[in-house]
């Protein structure tokens, strides 16, 4: 059960001169669900994009599944890992069905159209989603609720062991925001290992098992969201007053931040 | 015949290099001149009547001029690109850019030189299939058909790449080597295109705009339909161009321009 995901060793990350990441350190072990949390600018994504092998970092080294990423051949990897970037859009217009069965590519070797197989398994996949009204719908006309669902069938018919996906539900709806999260919480009972950046801190709190603090390019805190959401580490990290309560249904901590008006008065 | 056997091969290849490059660059509006073959071509081709290479050559000059120059135009914006791992980006920029400088040239030799010399020329940069000899037809069909046979098999890695080449390397398909296949693959076409029959415009950009709109963006069909499109494009204008004022003939470049220019406002028009 304990299997190691990634292993992160000093990772040093930086865009030209201007270094984003420093001296991170991290193991992911199969299984959990990790939410990357941090303020704007803190290097989140970038976190990401290097976990996606999307970038490689200036010094340290990222192990996946034992091996360095950076050996992996790019169709290999999308096979074990499948990443949702912040944006994703197309000039084009594409139907639902021919969107996700885009995820069936580094499974599929044959050149020209996709099998019967690879069409059954969009339509299992949109079923368990939820979704099957959406098909033969046009990308472009799904609401924006809707084509992040697509987005996330897409990553899903990858049938990956890993996901790694940047602020799934920031344009959502409550509504969307939980029937996602729902989904990625059914994936995590069917053994997917889950790393999120994510923007609510109470949502973060609520759907992931271990949160990662970001601020100013290293690790802050590291653990259970009860250790790491604290009043302290927030006020440190977000230059912002909160309260923190706990949740009574789910006994998580749960976050309120305080508006300067109120300071003065008490 | 032989005519219509190069006006189908060219429309052909033209609709193909046009998506190819449309999705690529992720831009409706690209076509397969915008990666700079065409200044290169006009140069080489300018330069072949300037220094007389009919008299070397005959009717093999202007062809073989032309993709000398579409070849060595591709050359320069390989080799500026390969430092940006083929950035579709940078690649634009890179074309632009070569295309300028040669039209320069181009437009350099002209204001120099006896007009009359550079009348044939000038038919054939406005995109001519009138001067071809027909010897060389039956080499150009399997020119023509391989590259766009190995572009055929790249019809998945198309639609991914529409995504953008992050997402493209997420989902398994290495993006700068790609990129740099469907590059080199479109040139090749497109510059044995401006060989055969000079700069025809318009055919690469409204014929896959067209297509996109009626089938969608799936390149499996996108490909085939764009190909049969392009070169009953290319058919019909050259009909066209032979019988509209007879006995005079236009080149087919202008015919094209003007069909599908109207095309192209129909359509936009009709969308906003």
């Amino acid at each position: 059960m304990n299997e190691t995901i990634f292993s992160v060793c000093n990772v040093t990350f930086s865009y030209g001169r201007h270094r984003v990441l420093h001296d991170i350190n991290l193991e992911v072990k199969k299984g959990e669900v990790v939410g990357i949390i941090g303020p704007n600018g803190a290097g989140k994504s970038t976190l990401l994009k290097l976990l996606a092998g999307y970038l490689i970092p200036d010094e340290g080294s990222i192990t996946f599944l034992g091996r360095d990423l950076k050996d992996y051949d790019k169709r290999e990897l999308a096979r074990h890992m499948a990443t949702l970037p912040q944006t994703l859009d197309t000039p084009f217009s594409y139907n639902v069905e021919e969107f996700i069965i885009m995820g069936r590519y580094p499974h599929f070797h044959k050149r020209f159209l996709y099998g019967d197989e690879e069409k059954r398994f969009v339509v299992e996949i949109m079923e368990t989603m939820n979704m099957s009204t959406l098909l033969g719908r046009q990308l472009q006309t799904l609401s924006e609720g809707e084509r992040q669902k697509v987005y996330l069938a897409q990553c899903i018919a990858q049938d990956p062991g890993v996901l790694l996906l940047d602020e799934p539900v920031s344009h959502l709806d409550i509504k969307h925001q939980m029937h996602t999260l729902e989904i990625l919480e059914n994936l995590h009972n069917e053994g997917l290992t889950i790393l999120m950046v994510l923007h609510d801190l109470n949502l973060t709190s609520e759907f992931c098992s271990r949160v990662v603090l970001i601020s100013n390019g290293s690790v802050y805190a590291d653990g259970e969201p009860q250790t790491t959401l604290t009043f302290q580490n927030i006020e440190g990290v977000y230059d912002t007053v909160v309260i923190v309560k706990e949740n009574p249904l789910s006994k998580k901590p749960y976050i309120i931040p305080v508006s300067k008006k109120y300071l003065k008065k008490q | 015949m032989p005519r219509t056997v190069i006006a189908f091969l060219v429309g052909g290849s033209l609709g193909i290099c046009g998506v190819t490059l449309q999705s690529i660059l992720r831009n409706p509006l690209a076509e397969p001149y915008t990666l700079g073959i065409s200044g290169g071509a006009s140069l080489g081709v300018t330069l072949s009547t300037v220094l007389g290479m009919q008299n070397y050559l005959g009717m093999y000059g202007n062809p073989l001029m032309g993709f000398i120059g579409a070849m060595f135009s591709v050359f320069i914006v390989y080799v500026l690109s390969r430092r940006k791992l083929f950035d579709p980006n940078s690649m634009v920029l890179f074309g632009i850019v070569v295309s300028l400088v040669f039209s320069s040239f181009v437009f350099f030799l002209f204001s120099i030189l006896d007009p009359d010399r550079m009348q044939i020329t000038l038919m054939w940069l406005m995109g001519d299939l009138s001067s071809l000899d027909i010897s060389l037809v039956y080499a150009y069909i399997p020119m023509f058909l391989l590259p766009a046979f190995i572009l055929f098999l790249f019809v998945k890695e198309l639609d991914i790449l529409t995504l953008g080449s992050e997402k493209a390397q997420y989902l398994g398909v290495d993006p700068p080597r790609m990129y740099k296949v469907l590059f080199l693959l479109t040139s090749i076409l497109t510059g044995l295109c401006v060989s055969a029959s000079g700069i025809i415009g318009f055919v690469g950009l409204i014929v896959p705009h067209v297509l996109r709109n009626i089938i969608g963006a799936n390149h499996t069909l996108l490909l085939i339909s764009s190909y049969i499109g392009g070169a009953f494009f290319l058919i019909m204008s050259d009909v066209f161009s032979r019988y509209l004022l007879y006995p005079v003939e236009l080149p087919v470049g202008v015919v094209t321009g003007i069909l599908g220019g109207f095309i192209l406002l129909f359509l936009v028009v009709r969308k906003t």
